[in-house]
């Protein structure tokens, strides 16, 4: 009796153990975000430093906006707003991914920082925000770490093989959907005297080539937390039945 | 007099977050066309219009007409209210060399100096064959620039020039602008010479001295080098010039705003570009947006729209329309760049025939021809779509000349035929 009733015990708590695990992952979700849910983006060069649009240079002096080009001193901004996340939950995972469509370089990468201070209309390679009063970058380009950028980056993305490039963002997002700061999006740089990428144009034919996948899950309640702590963790006049 | 708010369709565009203000339906818009023009519209009778200006502290309105017989200009006096006089408008022909009398001249555009009485008028003709004697007389003394000064509400020529192989002729499409200070003045439809295929689109402009005249710009004359390598120079009437050539044909300038004259923004295919006269390292930046790309009814086909632009300096956005098309967008400037990402727009069933128009007043809107009628698209105080819209009927198949009083709050609307 006592061992039949300890078997159904068991299977009690493997049962509510898999219940809470599907109600888990029923609640948690992955959304997947693209440039058409940007709020901002602007395509900053030293070479037009007055420029918000100076995304691809077609012809020496002629900027475009059908390419993305990033090289030493020409930089790209973009922010995609979080709101699709409902509040109370925690990123499980967050991946940016985007579409690599050339580059060139002796070592051949790109670097990914969050951007540290809020940037608004008339953003260019001087100025941070042109309205409604202008304030400069504290480095020019945003190049400031730790003012105008991160310490450190996201990532840097070493590349080999042109296409998706996938990124792991999931602290950035974290840090951004919880509050601990400010979401100012990301600059996309390239930092070797020699490098240069090509992305294709998040406000063009790429939009949707442009991927924040987003998963996220309820944070757990303390009793759910107690309930999901491993079965050898247990009381053991639970374990006695 | 009524008018019934036709709501704009929003597409949700992939660059700007838009609202879906209603679902509304293409019959929606087509019934609104039976509104009545209110008050604040006036309808000129001016057949073949192509461009109009009103001056409100001169209180003269002009009108410029294509095939409408013997003249070209109109000019209407204003009342202190804003209508028009009782009397006859003037009527003035543009002139234009007596070899080329088959060849038919007509006014393209009109812009008033912002603080002297000048009125500038752009002019095009009827296109000669090339290679023969006629193209050979438009070259060499067709004037696409005359400058009139106003006194007493009447118009006197004080100037003619913009001649040479380096402005292009027979061109449907046209604007001219003057910058805020009035210190340059922006040209379209030229030929930049400096490239090696002939006949490649540029914009232009002059320098524009204390009476308001293009400055002659010094020249090195051709094989005047001395024995120090240097060349001599001459004073002459040379626009600078920007090569647009590589990605549209003519005619280019589709509409300049500028909010100074060292920065100056024109229409450009999918959207808008900027020239910067300061930076030979980056003369021109084009923002293209996909989404004004649309068809204007049912059935049409995707097509690429010539964008025409506009704006008032006062505001911090710049508009433009899609030619032949029912997109409109707003994108932000800072300075006369534009920046950040557009408000996209599709007023249904609309097909645009002109330029927008900032309409500044109580209640701030842009005004664009269309098919029979004026789009009003009403805008909050920063300038941006609110999502209220109007159809105003006039009897006009193609509205493309519209001039508006800020004084007044008038919309002036030439037409076929007044009501």
């Amino acid at each position: 009796m006592t061992r039949h009733a300890s078997a159904i015990g068991s299977a009690a708590r493997a049962f509510s153990v898999v219940m809470l695990l599907w109600a888990s992952s029923a609640q948690g979700r992955t959304i997947m975000l693209n440039a058409t849910d940007s709020d901002r983006m602007a395509g900053i060069a030293e070479s037009a430093p007055r420029q918000s649009w100076a995304m691809h240079e077609y012809r020496q002096g002629y900027f475009i906006t059908t390419a993305l080009s990033v090289a030493p001193n020409h930089s790209f901004l973009f922010r995609l707003a979080l709101d699709k996340i409902p509040p109370g939950h925690r990123i499980a995972h967050a991946e940016l991914i985007l579409p690599v469509v050339n580059f060139r370089g002796s070592d051949p990468r790109f670097y990914l920082w969050r951007i540290l201070p809020d940037w608004g209309p008339g953003v260019n390679w001087i100025h941070r925000t042109g309205r409604p009063e202008k304030i400069e970058w504290t480095k020019a380009g945003g190049r400031g770490i730790s003012s105008d950028r991160a310490t450190r980056p996201t990532d840097v993305v070493r590349l080999t093989a042109i296409g998706e490039v996938a990124i792991n963002v999931t602290e950035d997002v974290e840090l951004w959907y919880s509050g601990a700061a400010t979401n100012n999006g990301w600059m996309i740089t390239v930092e070797d005297p020699d490098g240069f990428v090509q992305i294709g144009s998040p406000v063009w034919d790429q939009a949707a080539a442009w991927k924040l996948r987003v998963t996220y899950e309820p944070v757990p309640t303390d009793r759910q937390a107690e309930e999901n702590r491993p079965l050898s963790h247990q009381p053991a006049a639970n374990q006695a039945g | 007099m009524t008018h019934s708010p036709t709501q704009l369709l929003f597409r949700r565009h992939g660059l700007a977050r838009l609202i879906i203000v209603a679902a509304s339906s293409f019959a929606l818009a087509a019934a609104d066309l039976r509104a009545q023009a209110p008050a604040a519209v006036v309808q000129v009778d001016a057949a073949g219009a192509t461009c109009a200006a009103v001056h409100d502290q001169l209180g003269i309105l002009v009108i410029g007409q294509k095939g409408a017989g013997e003249h070209h200009l109109s000019v209407y006096q204003l009342d202190p209210s804003g209508h028009l006089s009782s009397s006859a408008p003037a009527k003035l022909r543009l002139p234009r060399p007596d070899s080329l009398g088959s060849f038919a001249n007509y006014p393209l555009s009109l812009v008033f100096h912002p603080s002297l009485p000048l009125l500038y008028v752009w002019q095009d003709l009827v296109p000669p064959k090339a290679g023969t004697p006629e193209e050979k007389t438009v070259y060499d003394a067709f004037e696409h620039l005359l400058i009139a000064g106003v006194t007493d509400r009447a118009l006197r020529p004080v100037g003619r020039l913009a001649v040479g192989e380096q402005f292009g002729f027979g061109q449907t499409v046209a604007t001219i602008a003057v910058d805020p200070a009035g210190e340059r003045l922006f040209m379209p439809n030229l030929h930049d010479l400096s490239v090696d295929t002939h006949g490649r689109a540029a914009l232009g402009y002059f320098d524009l001295d204390e009476q308001g005249m293009p400055r002659p710009v010094s020249v090195p004359i051709e094989g005047s080098l001395d024995g120090y390598g240097l060349n001599k120079f001459e004073l002459q009437m040379r626009p600078a010039t920007l090569l647009v050539g590589s990605y549209q044909a003519l005619p280019a300038g589709w509409g300049f705003f500028s909010t100074s004259k060292h920065v100056v923004a024109f229409g450009w295919s999918h959207g808008v570009a900027v020239w910067d006269t300061e930076n030979r390292r980056a003369e021109l930046s084009a923002v293209t947006l996909l989404g004004m790309a649309g068809r204007s009814h049912p059935g049409q086909v995707y097509h690429a729209p010539q964008c025409w632009i506009g704006g008032d300096p006062r505001l911090p956005v710049l508009y433009g329309v899609g030619y032949r098309n029912s997109n409109v967008f707003s994108i932000q400037q800072v300075d006369g760049y534009p920046t950040f990402l557009p408000q996209i727009t599709t007023v249904a069933g609309a097909r645009f025939s002109s330029g927008p128009l900032v309409m500044t007043g109580k209640s701030p809107r842009i005004a664009i021809g269309g098919e029979n009628c004026v789009h009003l698209l009403a805008l909050d105080a920063d300038g941006r779509f609110t999502g209220e819209a109007e159809a105003i009927q006039v009897a006009n198949p193609s509205v493309l000349a519209i001039a508006h009083s800020e004084k007044h709050d008038r919309l002036y609307v030439a037409v076929e035929k007044a009501p």
